[in-house]
């Protein structure tokens, strides 16, 4: 058996946790790196939502592009976290890094300050 | 291929892979990586029907797959991703392993 | 105690997964038409949908995973978008239509036109996601829910000819009018198995923090909380076939199906019925839009919980808050039984999609390890997956010459 890591089977599509077991997104995509004459490094897993759709049909990224001119939210980079930060690989991925030093919440923060913190009980439920 | 240009795993994942012949030997299914110091490196890129099926690990319908389904085994240098559309064999076909029915 | 808490989730499940205005609609209109002849495909439905919930609940107690996450994880996101797009677009159609299941019992008690009360409908919806917790959701429409037995005391009340009931559970071919015959089948499979009950109740065992030794129980509470529903459903397709058949009452329209209970139980039937299909409407409005949010988040990796707060989860909260208001919406272009009808057609359409991939993730030892499925559990996914692609094929064609 060997000890070989299957990126595909147990990397990409995997749900990622930052260092504090936060949810940081899935693994929408993996960069490689070539090199001459040596093999390609895997060199960090990336999670974005034009990457995951990009995998759908290539039109797709240039539509969500277009929904973020409208939101006046253009320009927001994909997450790359670099593979030495991954720790751990399987049904999930672990990372060691704080997810908030991320651009990963962007939408997040966007979203919590633009309308959730608006509402009475966003923030002040019965929970 | 240029030296620091970036290659992503889902693009080339489902790329058909064609021999310097210019048949097409099956489709990637799998890339295995292997750590290198501090780095993974892809070792291996797997190939064909029983590769999807080996990721996908179907179990108790084994017997209901015909035995001439196709599954290879390519080395990182009998791969070439010089285009990222068209990934190419470096060799011929029928150096690459098989992946073995189970 | 504790398990015995843990049946809410099998309950509510079964109350706005199983008997939603899905299988109200199609269960009384199969009665009203083809007298007890139908109580087979309810049975069958009911079997498949135990099957399925079991292996969801098994997932989530083992691996901590939702059916959306591991047909993400598993299948790759390519794949995944097709359920997705599929069941974000008919759980929409699936929310109004159990919005306006609440919106129209309100209708019955008052006389005001249903359309009024679907503002009002919507945000008692919104308002108990937004402040709620799944806790007080799942135990409040458990309990609530347990009106809905009104249904199985009429149908006994009334003295069904239980010899012909019982022949109606052996499958049979329609005398006449085949074509409806079946599109009434093919609806009350995608009433019964919507895609929709699988993720929720699979999640719902994770909000509920169940584990290995839990799976014991999900057995119980599967087979017992889809059972609930069923029970319910037959005593309605029982009704139906006692009081509206003979006397030629087609449904088409909800006012016609509170004929079911008015006749036992008079006057009180009207307001029976109305609490019930009030109540496990507002149960199912509140499981779908829940598992609009659920399926999202999971499939793209966010954070989630309805025991979190909004702000703790804004995509979450701002998915499931558009999703009510686009229900809402839809309710104002179409009218809630034909919206019911046609998304349990298109239920039935995304259903293989979501159905075959647990031949593979229930085989998975990463994520059910010693708790595989054994063969003959595969060979009875397979048998459902057949049946789910079968349903599929023909859901439209017979959706448009019988429906």
């Amino acid at each position: 058996m060997d000890d070989a890591l299957p990126l595909v089977r147990d990397v990409l599509d995997k749900q990622i946790f930052d260092a504090h077991d936060e949810k940081l997104g899935k693994v929408d995509g993996i960069v490689l790196t070539l090199r001459a004459n040596r093999p390609p490094r895997v060199a960090a897993i990336e999670t974005d939502v034009k990457t995951a759709w990009g995998r759908v049909h290539p039109a797709l990224p240039r539509w969500i592009e277009r929904v973020q001119r409208w939101l006046h939210a253009e320009g927001i980079a994909p997450t790359r976290i670099p593979f030495e930060q991954v720790v751990r690989t399987g049904i999930d991925v672990q990372v060691d890094i704080d997810g908030k030093r991320t651009n990963a919440y962007v939408w997040e923060t966007w979203l919590k300050q633009r309308f959730v913190d608006r509402i009475p009980g966003g923030n002040r439920g019965v929970r | 291929m240029a030296s620091g240009e970036e290659r992503r795993v889902e693009q080339l994942l489902g790329r058909c892979i064609v021999a310097p012949d210019g048949s097409v030997v099956g489709r990637i299914e799998e890339m295995r990586a292997v750590r290198e110091g501090r780095y993974f490196v892809v070792s291996e890129f797997h190939i064909g029907t029983r590769a999807l099926l080996e990721r996908i690990a179907v179990r108790h319908f084994g017997w209901a797959l015909p035995r001439r389904l196709h599954g290879y085994r390519a080395r990182w240098d009998q791969v070439d991703l010089t285009d990222p559309l068209l990934p190419r064999l470096r060799c011929e076909a029928h150096e690459l392993k098989k992946i073995a029915a189970k | 105690m504790k398990n015995f808490v843990k049946i809410g989730l099998g309950v509510v499940t079964g109350i706005g997964g199983f008997l939603d205005v899905g299988a109200i609609a199609t269960t009384a209109l199969a009665g009203a038409a083809f007298g007890f002849q139908l109580l087979w495909v309810v049975l069958l439905g009911t079997g498949c949908v135990i099957l399925l919930t079991e292996m969801c609940g098994r997932l989530a107690a083992v691996s901590h995973h939702s059916l959306a996450d591991a047909i993400r994880e598993r299948l790759g996101f390519p794949y995944f978008s097709i359920p997705f797009v599929g069941e974000f677009l008919v759980d929409l159609l699936v929310l109004a239509a159990e919005i306006g299941g609440v919106a129209v019992a309100l209708h019955l008690v008052t006389g005001v036109s249903y359309l009024w009360f679907v503002p009002l409908c919507a945000l008692a919806v919104w308002g108990l996601l937004w402040l709620g917790t799944f806790t007080i959701i799942e135990r409040g429409v458990s309990i609530a829910g347990l009106i809905t037995l009104c249904f199985v005391v009429a149908a006994c009340w009334m003295h069904p000819p239980w010899a012909e009931v019982a022949r109606g559970v052996i499958p049979s071919l329609p005398s006449r009018d085949g074509v409806r015959y079946w599109f009434l089948a093919v609806s009350i499979l995608g009433a019964l198995i919507s895609p929709y009950l699988l993720n929720f109740y699979a999640t719902g065992a994770i909000e509920d923090k169940w584990t290995v030794k839990d799976i014991p129980v999900n057995r119980v509470i599967a087979t017992g909380g889809m059972s609930f529903g069923s029970v319910i459903a037959l005593a309605i397709l029982v009704l139906a076939a006692v009081v509206l058949g003979p006397r030629g009452i087609q449904v088409d329209s909800y006012e016609q199906a509170v004929f079911i209970l008015t006749r036992p139980f008079g006057r009180w039937g009207l307001y029976l019925f109305a609490a019930s299909l009030g109540i496990a409407c507002f149960g199912a409005a509140l499981q779908v839009s829940l598992n609009l949010a659920y399926v999202t988040a999971q499939g793209f990796g966010w954070n989630w919980s309805e025991n979190l707060k909004p702000h703790e989860d804004a995509r979450f909260a701002a998915v499931y808050t558009a999703a009510v208001l686009v229900g809402a919406a839809l309710l104002f272009v179409g009218d809630p039984l034909k919206l019911t009808t046609l998304s349990m057609a298109l239920n039935a359409v995304i259903a293989p999609f979501i159905v075959f991939p647990l031949l593979v993730i229930m085989n998975d030892r990463a994520y059910l390890r010693d708790h595989r499925n054994h063969a003959i559990g595969n060979v009875l996914v397979a048998g459902v997956v057949l049946i789910a692609f079968v349903v599929a094929v023909v859901a439209i064609p017979l959706e448009v010459l019988g429906g």
